[in-house]
């Protein structure tokens, strides 16, 4: 096996590195379950439980070493269905271990980002929002993607706005008192 | 653990947040910024007097100021909570699901109430029923 494996923690890059060497510093615990993997030929990095070289198998559960964290673990958050952005094959959407994996659609996100944040821009993350499961459930991954990208961007523009402002207005109020 | 540092800190900030908005007097809130500036009411008018009308146990002002927020604040509470346990624990089997049908049909349910509340004859829908 050629050293063509990269793995970034916490932003960090390392690499490049053979599979075995990946697999024992893994089992080592330097490498967590939600690090983000990548080897030549990949379209983008990848969460370690999505890489199919990497799957967890009964050796590495059953021979690993005491202490070792498990590699079953899923990481949480947005790492799980970056993989495809740049993607240009629709329908290998966030393929892990077989079977697809819609975008998230981030419609109770929207939600409560128009509730909650007092700006218009949670009604644009609806509108994208909607739209998600309808185009992945039709074949149309990229299209969903960019949905889900769009919905995630106005919730997130919403959030950030409506916490700048919030803090901007203590900070003017204290100011003047 | 750095994601538990981030709850702590998070639910710091939510204590600091009910502190301000059951103490704290009107004048004192932020004002929302898209009324103040454009004379709008988006579907979020009024939740920060809800939230300090529920705290005082006003139920009935807590509706006037912004009834589909207090209706929804259950649900909104109960798919962050999930969110946020699955984020903290590690446990991506704990998220929310996508909502569905219904849960698109709810979202375009508020747009249409933010665009109820600046029509007339709708002024009932408006923070303080107009």
């Amino acid at each position: 096996m050629s050293n063509d494996w990269y793995y970034a923690t916490g932003g960090v890059q390392q690499g490049p590195i053979g599979i075995d060497e990946l697999k024992a510093r893994h089992a080592a615990g330097q490498i967590p379950a939600n690090a983000l993997i990548w080897r030549e030929g990949m379209d983008n990095w990848i969460p370690w439980n999505q890489v199919p070289e990497l799957a967890p198998t009964p050796e590495i559960v059953a021979g690993g070493e005491p202490g070792s964290p498990a590699p079953t673990a899923n990481p949480v958050g947005d790492q799980i269905y970056a993989p495809p952005a740049t993607s240009p094959h629709a329908g290998t959407m966030g393929r892990a271990g077989g079977h697809t994996m819609n975008p998230p659609n981030y419609l109770w996100q929207s939600i409560v980002c128009t509730l909650l944040c007092c700006l218009p821009f949670g009604v644009a993350g609806i509108v994208y929002a909607a739209k998600v499961d309808g185009l992945a459930a039709t074949g149309k991954a990229a299209e969903a993607l960019e949905a889900s990208n769009k919905a995630k961007f106005w919730c997130k523009l919403s959030f950030g706005t409506s916490i700048v402002a919030t803090i901007l207005y203590f900070i003017l109020i204290i100011a003047v008192a | 653990m750095a994601v538990r540092k981030w709850l702590v800190i998070g639910l710091a900030l939510s204590a600091a947040g009910m502190a301000i908005l059951v103490r704290g007097n009107f004048r004192g809130l932020p004002p929302c910024p898209l009324h103040s500036t454009t004379g709008l009411y988006c579907p979020g008018c009024g939740v920060t007097r809800a939230g300090r009308a529920l705290m005082h146990g006003d139920l009935g002002t807590a509706l006037q100021m912004n009834a589909v927020a207090i209706l929804l604040m259950p649900l909104m509470a109960f798919v962050m909570i999930r969110e946020i346990a699955a984020w903290g624990w590690q446990r991506p089997e704990w998220r929310p699901g996508t909502g569905g049908r219904w849960g698109i049909r709810l979202g375009f349910a508020v747009i249409i109430y933010g665009i109820l509340r600046n029509l007339p004859g709708f002024e009932f829908l408006r923070p303080g029923g107009g």
